[in-house]
């Protein structure tokens, strides 16, 4: 085992506490340098779990509730925007349908006696408007 | 010694069905889930961080993220590292770009060592100092060395975990892991510590 591959087996490790090959120790009793290196990492490690953390400075379930409150009105203001934008999406494509229908109407032949169809179209509320079928088609 | 375990099987259902009831517009269940989990977030962060502050403005915005995107999050048992991949992501953007980012520039930087060197971790942690000592040294390291140290030494997550959370593959976090330790270990040197 060289140098290199012990410092790679001692990372490995989980905890860092015993070696996992007999190499690894042979290779540790052998090389003072190692020896001194893995000790080290060891002592590295131990102080990065041991040393102390500073308490929690606030409690967050209770200092959050006045962001969740805005989060949760955000996302219903949020929600309503989809819900007008798609309401106004679906008008204006009901509107534009009945537009267009009216156009098709006006394109189509006039009647023989020279009025526009519109004009021939009466519409009358709560009925829907009689389907005005172009000459051309026949019936 | 790790300071936190991950949770038991009886827990980690409890805490599912809390999420499961967040998930569903619960803003108490929210909340209970956050005063479950909060200690853990605020080491994380503490560490991350190195001061109360900002280590506090993560946690809490990391927390305000979560409650926004918690509707879209397909598996309620995978809550925690859900939240920590959120956090660690934020962290790399608030704090990223202000600490070192390159080994060159971390070699580059050098600090002043303490007046009294060589003093051992175990005399330090007598002094009640060895905490800002730690602190100081993570703070010199690039931050993608940083995370896979404080998620494995103070969290105790395994190398797969880490992985998920960093969008790492897992010989990356690997291999960071042991450059961070090297690294870490090399600060503690520049402090006057002789780990």
């Amino acid at each position: 085992m060289t140098c290199d591959d012990l410092r790679r087996a001692v990372h490995e490790q989980p905890e860092h506490s015993v070696l996992p090959e007999a190499a690894a120790r042979e290779h540790l009793d052998a090389c003072a340098l190692c020896r001194a290196w893995s000790s080290s990492i060891r002592s590295t490690i131990r102080a990065l779990e041991t040393a102390q953390i500073p308490a929690m400075p606030l409690d967050f379930s209770r200092s959050l509730a006045p962001a969740l409150v805005r989060a949760r009105r955000e996302r219903l203001a949020r929600r309503w925007r989809w819900a007008a934008a798609v309401l106004v999406l679906i008008a204006s494509t009901a509107g534009g349908w009945q537009i267009g229908r009216l156009l098709m109407v006006r394109e189509s032949a006039p009647p023989a006696d020279g009025q526009s169809t519109a004009q021939t179209m009466q519409i009358v509320p709560g009925q829907t408007p009689a389907r005005v079928v172009p000459a051309s088609l026949g019936r | 010694m790790n300071l936190l375990k991950r949770p038991r099987t009886g827990e980690r259902t409890n805490r599912t069905a809390l999420v499961r009831a967040a998930q569903a517009g619960d803003e108490r269940a929210f909340r209970a889930l956050v005063g479950e989990v909060q200690e853990r977030l605020w080491q994380v962060a503490r560490r991350l961080c190195g001061d109360d502050d900002r280590a506090a403005d993560l946690v809490q915005e990391s927390l305000i993220r979560a409650f926004r995107a918690l509707p879209r999050l397909r598996e309620p048992e995978r809550f925690m590292p859900w939240l920590l991949r959120i956090l660690n992501h934020l962290a790399t953007d608030m704090l990223g770009g202000r600490q070192a980012d390159s080994l060159e520039e971390l070699a580059e930087s050098g600090f002043e060592p303490l007046a009294d060197a060589s003093r051992s971790p175990e005399a330090l942690a007598e002094a009640a100092g060895l905490g800002e000592v730690i602190d100081r040294a993570l703070g010199r390291l690039p931050m993608a060395y940083r995370q896979p140290l404080v998620l494995r030494h103070v969290l105790d997550l395994s190398h797969d975990d880490m992985a998920q959370i960093l969008d790492l593959p897992v010989g990356t976090v690997k291999t960071r892991l042991f450059r961070g330790r090297e690294l870490l270990r090399e600060q503690l040197l520049k402090e006057g510590i002789r780990p």
